[in-house]
């Protein structure tokens, strides 16, 4: 009788500690990265029409356009398995996407020199969608980190770390990394012209 | 004793130091009511009208819908700050995620209209733009700030439920913001799109009555009938239902 009553508090103990946490937090960091992958095909899916809008008012630009291009379709080549992403894999992906923003970049700069283009309407909404996107991403990119975090506290800090040892055997996550594009563009020192 | 004196001291000044620099940090308010203006750049008429306005939209449409002024946004983009208070306000239903914050920065001359999932269909990113740059910035930029927030809580309603209207709610404050001003292009432009939208909703009599007050308003320059503002009164327990946002919407500056 007294061994099921230890074996039935000790259940209960486990219960606050990890046995239904850690699998929920391994769940929301899947879902994490499906958002983040979302809302970057979200950005890819808006470039078609970007680059054509530009290019009705600025075809000579082709190098731009041409990169946005070949940027996205780079991009859209690599994808992530949200089930089982590797640290390698996201490193992959996140080079292309870098790859892409850049290109983006690019182009949203040579907009400026056109006064019709940025009054264009149609430009001016993809403007606006293509800025919100952006923002959805960091923010998805921000709740994947988030993410990440609680799980690897689940899984090192006790003591959901024991349940874990005793029942899941999780290892600890890597966290994102800033790719060598956005390192670079972080590292660079702005110019300022005057 | 002296040492400790002194350590003392010290530590007074740390914590003196840390509380500056926390209270420099940008801080997400307490949801309370529908309107929350910490910059002071609201009036009292404005506010009110404001939530009867809000209350109706959100009791009738199901929409949740916030306002939100700081005087300044503690060093953060409009983005990060608005994306902050969101998560923690949790505005709209858990299930139908229909939230949307209006946010002021007023030191930084920034808005920003921030959509929940449940709206992200209606309230597209270009139309948030459209509304900050059409409604929202001209009349900031003249220094209305109460015209500027309630043209835009109007635009927003007019999108996200296009069957409430909420000219009863915030007509006296619309007019009141035209009166005067006859002379502006835009505003008598803006003036024609509300007629429209008066026309659209086939109230019969009540928005011909509030034409007519317009009209004179428009046109005249002089105040018009007296209106028929909405019942006042608070937000009875104002809070968020837990709805998501993932960053959708648009931003601005004046």
């Amino acid at each position: 009788m007294r061994r099921v009553t230890v074996l039935l508090i000790g259940l209960l103990f486990l219960m606050g500690c990890g046995v239904q946490s850690i699998p929920k937090s391994e769940n929301q960091v899947e879902a994490s990265v499906a958002e983040v992958t979302n809302q970057y095909k979200r950005r890819a899916d808006l470039i078609p029409n970007l680059v054509k809008t530009v290019k009705g008012y600025a075809s000579h630009e082709k190098e731009t356009l041409q990169a946005v291009i070949e940027a996205r379709a780079n991009a859209t080549r690599v994808s992530i398995d949200p089930s089982n992403s590797t640290p390698a894999q996201i490193q992959k992906f996140q080079q292309a996407q870098g790859g892409l923003s850049q290109a983006l970049g690019r182009l949203m700069v040579i907009a400026e020199r056109y006064p019709e283009l940025k009054a264009d309407r149609n430009f001016r909404e993809l403007q606006a969608q293509l800025e919100g996107t952006e923002n959805r991403i960091t923010i998805a990119r921000q709740r994947h980190i988030e993410a990440i975090k609680q799980f690897n506290n689940l899984v090192k800090v006790p003591p959901s770390s024991w349940t874990n040892s005793l029942f899941y055997h999780h290892e600890k996550m890597a966290q994102w990394a800033l790719g060598d594009a956005e390192q670079k563009a972080v590292e660079k020192t702005p110019e300022v012209e005057f | 004793m002296r040492i400790q004196g002194t350590s003392l001291r010290a530590l007074a000044l740390a914590c003196l130091i840390a509380c500056h620099a926390s209270a420099a940090e940008f801080e997400v308010p307490p949801l309370r009511s529908a309107v929350t203006d910490q910059a002071g750049i609201l009036s009292p008429a404005t506010r009110q009208q404001l939530e009867s306005a809000l209350r109706q939209i959100q009791r009738v449409g199901g929409t949740q819908l916030a306002v939100l002024t700081v005087p300044d946004l503690g060093g953060l983009t409009i983005e990060q700050a608005s994306i902050r208070v969101v998560d923690a306000w949790k505005l709209g239903s858990e299930k139908a995620d229909k939230g949307v914050l209006l946010l002021v920065a007023r030191d930084e001359r920034k808005v920003r209209i921030e959509v929940g999932q449940g709206l992200e269909g209606a309230l597209t990113d270009a139309y948030s733009k459209r509304i900050i740059d059409e409604a929202i910035t001209p009349l900031f930029r003249q220094g209305d700030m109460n015209g500027g927030v309630i043209m835009g809580v109007y635009q927003i309603a007019r999108i996200t439920n296009p069957n409430i209207d909420l000219l009863p709610y915030l007509e006296g404050q619309l007019r009141q913001q035209r009166s005067g001003r006859a002379s502006n292009p835009w505003q008598m432009l803006f003036g024609v799109l509300l007629m429209v939208a008066v026309f659209s909703t086939r109230r019969g009599f009540l928005p011909l009555m509030f034409l007519g007050g317009m009209g004179m308003g428009a046109y005249g320059g002089r105040r018009g009938l007296g209106g028929f503002s909405g019942g006042g009164g608070g937000f009875g327990g104002f809070g968020g239902g837990g709805g998501g946002f993932s960053g959708g919407g648009a931003s601005g500056g004046w």
